[in-house]
């Protein structure tokens, strides 16, 4: 999958979800997983309770712990792909 | 994530997907549901996590009660003391427990309480419902819309299952964390649900366990409950002690003579669940009445001595009934 910074992200309809601290616990009925985010992919999932562009999601990122867009980038978009294959994120190609 | 939390939460999510898979089936089935406790709970009163929860409660109306039991038999659900005898079954109670096991091949595993009442409610299962169902909220489980009570009903709700359970574990947090975050007014609405549902006493005593809910009761001017001791209350009551009670207030020989027999010998069914072996049949569930008689040699003095007690407050104090939520 390629992600974009035009791409869209945003959560999976129909999961279920239970904070512990910062961080936060997934089950994905359909696929009948356990996911759990640390506290930094639990930022990342409370912004994209609404879809979000790959460039607003860096933006925000990198004003939220003083890194660069691009330092963002590296990291967010691996992460952004591993969230798709577990399918608790859907990400939408740019148009 | 500190490994027992992972669990809670797990656990917590895993029967928040049960409630949602019930709800939903029952809404098809045109019965209308509350969900209580649990993620209410949860979600108000620890948004940091950290409460979990391990079976889901639903409160129908009564008329529902039936069709909903047959809904949960449709998903695999059966009624945890089916095969009890019927003097092993409590009569007036407010829930019944329904479970699924995974292996069955219908589900997740889940364990439901389908209320019509609430333990200790001495008011009619419609006024419960009334009460509940008037200002009830929505709560997102998932995907589906679930009813949940209103923060006034969950209030009184925490405080009745607070003193059911003797003020233990959880409990006692969740009272404690709900007298933090409502003012004076927010419980005035409460008091006036306890009173509509008769429960004001409980309401008091519960308030009156902590200190800042003892300064609540006072400004709403709550009653005192009469059996301050907190021996009569259910959470501290030797086990054994409804059972007993039972065959104490029994009328005639008979029916003493039935309880007795039915205490001595409990049904397959019965032993079963206390020895939380649901697999054994036959002569394997001979390990288990043997605990059973050794546990029933052991409690049997207290549990009289208790149910004995509880009867001499009922005569000497005929104003002030008991709260109604002894239970073994």
């Amino acid at each position: 999958m390629i992600i974009e910074s035009r791409s869209l992200v945003v959560r999976t309809a129909g999961l279920l979800t239970a904070p512990v601290d910062d961080e936060i616990v997934i089950l994905n009925p359909a696929r009948d997983n356990y996911v759990g985010l640390n506290a930094i992919g639990r930022v990342v999932w409370d912004l994209i309770e609404e879809p979000r562009e790959v460039a607003e999601l860096c933006r925000s990122l990198s004003r939220e712990f003083g890194a660069t867009p691009d330092q963002i980038a590296a990291d967010l978009l691996p992460f952004l792909a591993e969230m798709a294959e577990e399918r608790i994120a859907r990400v939408i190609a740019a148009p | 994530m500190p490994h027992q939390a992972l669990l809670r939460a797990a656990r917590a999510l895993s029967c928040d997907r049960v409630s949602a898979e019930v709800i939903c089936v029952l809404r098809d089935a045109d019965i209308q549901t509350i969900l209580l406790k649990g993620p209410s709970i949860a979600r108000w009163l620890y948004p940091r996590g950290g409460r979990g929860y391990t079976d889901t409660d639903i409160l129908v109306r009564a008329c529902d009660v039936g069709p909903a039991a047959d809904v949960l038999r449709s998903l695999g659900f059966t009624d945890l003391l089916d095969g009890f005898h019927p003097l092993e079954r409590d009569a007036d109670l407010a829930e019944t427990t329904f479970v699924r096991r995974a292996e069955s091949g219908h589900g997740p595993d889940g364990l439901v309480d389908l209320h019509h009442n609430l333990p200790g409610v001495p008011a009619p299962s419609e006024a419960l419902w009334q009460a509940f169902s008037t200002d009830a909220e929505t709560m997102l489980i998932g995907d589906v819309e679930a009813r949940v009570t209103s923060r006034t009903a969950l209030g009184l709700h925490i405080v009745l299952h607070a003193a059911q359970h003797g003020f233990l574990g959880h409990t006692r947090e969740d009272l404690s964390r709900a007298i933090a975050v409502m003012s004076a007014d927010d419980w005035r609405g409460t008091a006036e649900m306890a009173a509509r549902l008769g429960v004001t006493d409980i309401l008091g005593a519960g308030l009156r366990h902590q200190g800042a809910g003892a300064k609540i009761a006072d400004c709403l001017g709550l009653p005192r409950l009469p059996l301050a001791d907190s021996r009569f209350w259910p959470g501290f009551a030797p086990r054994g002690s409804a059972s007993a009670a039972e065959i104490l207030s029994a009328t005639t020989l008979r029916q003493k003579t039935d309880r007795i027999r039915r205490v001595l010998l409990p049904s397959p069914a019965k032993i079963r669940y206390v020895s939380s072996s649901p697999d054994r049949r036959g002569w394997s569930l001979l390990p288990s009445y043997a605990r059973w008689w050794r546990d029933l040699a052991r409690a049997t003095a207290p549990a009289v001595r208790h149910a004995r007690a509880r009867q001499r407050l009922a005569r000497d104090d005929s104003n002030h009934a008991s709260p109604g939520i002894f239970s073994d």
